[in-house]
């Protein structure tokens, strides 16, 4: 247009040149992710190994510990991060999360049964932890169905789904309080010996989250607008709303079912995405999704090597990091 | 185009709301609805603009029932402004007006970009909002913020423009520059304007036609000089009013106190 666009480009370039930062932080986190380590791998031998002409320890140090665990955390700071800004404008409510809206805690459920009752079957923590989160994700909606959905209820429910699997696990640890340790790292959130196959779990919803999340960027904007506006706009609200819970939930839960109860992630890094690129979701959700990789790949790499030999889950890291922020976000907008 | 309404009932927990109100809207016209608080007139807008779905009776589009028609498909032919509308508050205007062509966008078609972008910058220019189109909605006026979410109705292209309350939190002045843009769409491209109103005088300057709520249905409909009189005041509002002839030559009522019974 004539006048105006001056500004309005402006915005949509200093948007764009943000997006460009975020995608340079989220590859040099993955390249110091793969660099550092109680055995460090020089820049050079990382290019040679990847090129596949180098072997011995050092490649196999990269290719079959270092490399995939810095995919699986990219791919999990991308699911709960897009999980994050999608929840957050479906509830209207800045505080949602995967894990406020209560999906983890079905998720973190079942998991801990396994460990813990069935821990020769280690191997259906995934899958069940992935039908833990769903069922959640379920539950929540069907209780908070009341002549349709309000964010409210989803809200309350999914707090009062959230208490009803914590105590579900709080008394699976104190019947199995002898095998409590290796639960231990699931609840806090960990990538300790993640490899190729939570990859190969990972990855396809990796991709068609970041499909389905861009192509509902347009009505998750209108839905921003309230449900009476947007209606007046033409949008099917329910139904968006019905479909972006899906898609938040299938995010969530193949998240969590790979690295536990990791918190704080779908949180902060969504709302430090809007402060930064502002709320329309064609540029807050490409945004959320390169921070979410760049802040889970440096805060893995700092929790394995801060305290060495000592490697912390890094959940931990997260909630040190994410408490404060989270008090920081209270402080300024409520 | 028509917009009519049958028997339409509304209840809301357990409570009349609407009951048995039949209405047809002029096309063309400028229709205000009045009535006193709780009558029902933001119900009545909602359902006539296909928000709400439960109700009895019906609404039409053209002698179309609205429940058959797609949202999107209403959207394209009526547009509503309701109270309070908000947006986030780092949303450009040209971004909000822009919205304005949602109904017309669709993911597995690729929409009309010059249509879309001629219908925006006519919204804007209409409710005078290209100045600050490059404004954050949180840095608006009230006025401003008004005329911004008008604009993103106009860029609906609708045939028919639903108003709730539109100079509600408006300064004078921004009262009567946003009923003069309304009436403005309505005589220069023959918008069918149908508006809940607070302000009697607004009605009288402003309706070609008033419609009175109250009690649950229609009570009166017609033109402003014949329903807005002082007895209907005192009947509807228990308010008791005076007529004065301003310097325009036209009529203004003016409340003097509440009718004690």
């Amino acid at each position: 247009m004539k006048k105006m666009p001056a500004e309005s480009d402006r915005l949509v370039k200093r948007r764009i040149s943000l997006l460009v930062v975020f995608a340079v932080l989220a590859c040099l986190g993955g390249i110091i992710s793969i660099m550092k380590g109680s055995v460090p791998i020089p820049l050079a031998e990382i290019a040679a190994a990847l090129l596949g002409d180098s072997a011995g320890t050092h490649q196999q140090i990269l290719m079959n510990i270092r490399l995939p665990r810095t995919i699986v955390a990219a791919f999990v700071g991308i699911n709960l991060s897009l999980s994050g800004a999608i929840l957050q404008a479906i509830m209207k409510n800045p505080l949602a999360d995967p894990h406020i809206i209560g999906i983890s805690s079905g998720a973190g459920l079942a998991g801990i049964v396994i460990m813990l009752a069935l821990p020769e079957h280690s191997w259906l923590i995934m899958p069940v932890a992935f039908a833990g989160a769903m069922g959640a994700a379920m539950l929540i909606y069907l209780l908070a169905w009341k002549n349709g959905i309000r964010p409210i209820r989803i809200i309350l429910a999914g707090v009062a789904v959230s208490a009803f699997f914590g105590a579900g696990i709080s008394a699976m640890m104190i019947f199995y309080s002898d095998r409590v340790h290796s639960a231990l790292m699931w609840m806090v959130g960990g990538l300790s010996a993640r490899s190729w196959p939570h990859v190969e779990l990972l990855w396809p919803y990796t991709l068609a989250g970041l499909v389905l999340a861009l192509v509902l960027a347009r009505q998750l904007n209108i839905l921003q607008l309230g449900d009476e506006l947007a209606r007046g706009l033409g949008l099917s609200v329910e139904r968006t709303r019905l479909l972006a819970t899906a898609v938040a939930a299938l995010l969530a839960a193949s998240a969590v079912s790979v690295v536990g109860l990791l918190g704080f992630v779908g949180l902060i890094v969504p709302h430090a995405a809007r402060l930064l690129v502002g709320s329309d979701y064609r540029f807050l959700l490409p945004a959320a999704a390169l921070l979410g990789a760049a802040v889970v790949m440096f805060s893995d790499t700092f929790a394995r090597t801060a305290f060495a030999p000592v490697e912390l889950p890094v959940g931990i890291i997260m909630a040190v990091l994410g408490a404060p922020f989270f008090l920081f976000l209270l402080r300024r907008e409520l | 185009m028509t917009l009519s309404i049958n028997n339409l009932s509304v209840r809301i927990a357990h409570k009349d709301i609407l009951h048995d109100l039949s209405i047809d809207f002029a096309a063309g016209k400028r229709t205000a609805i009045i009535g006193p608080n709780g009558a029902g007139k933001s119900t009545l807008l909602k359902t006539a603009a296909g928000l709400r779905t439960d109700y009895t009776g019906s609404v039409q589009l053209d002698a179309v029932d609205i429940r058959r028609l797609s949202r999107r498909d209403i959207a394209r032919r009526l547009a509503i402004l309701p109270q309070g509308a908000t947006a986030p508050p780092d949303t450009t205007v040209q971004q909000l007006v822009d919205y304005g062509r949602f109904p017309y966008r669709s993911w597995f078609r690729a929409s009309d970009a010059k249509a879309d972008r001629e219908a925006v910058e006519w919204a804007m220019a209409v409710t005078h909002t290209e100045q600050f189109a490059a404004r954050q909605v949180q840095t608006l006026s009230g006025g401003e913020r008004q005329r911004a979410f008008l604009a993103m109705a106009l860029a609906q292209q609708p045939e028919i423009l639903l108003l709730d309350e539109p100079t509600t939190y408006l300064d004078i002045a921004h009262q009567l520059e946003v009923m003069d843009i309304v009436a403005k769409i309505n005589r220069d491209y023959g918008m069918t304007v149908i508006m809940v109103l607070h302000d009697i005088n607004h009605a009288l300057q402003y309706a070609d036609e008033i419609a009175v709520l109250t009690g649950h249905h229609i009570a009166a409909q017609g033109r402003p000089q014949d329903i807005l009189t002082v007895d209907m005041l005192a009947e509807v509002f228990h308010v008791k009013a005076d007529v004065f002839v301003n310097s325009q030559g036209a009529a203004v009522l003016s409340p003097v106190g509440l009718v004690r019974d």
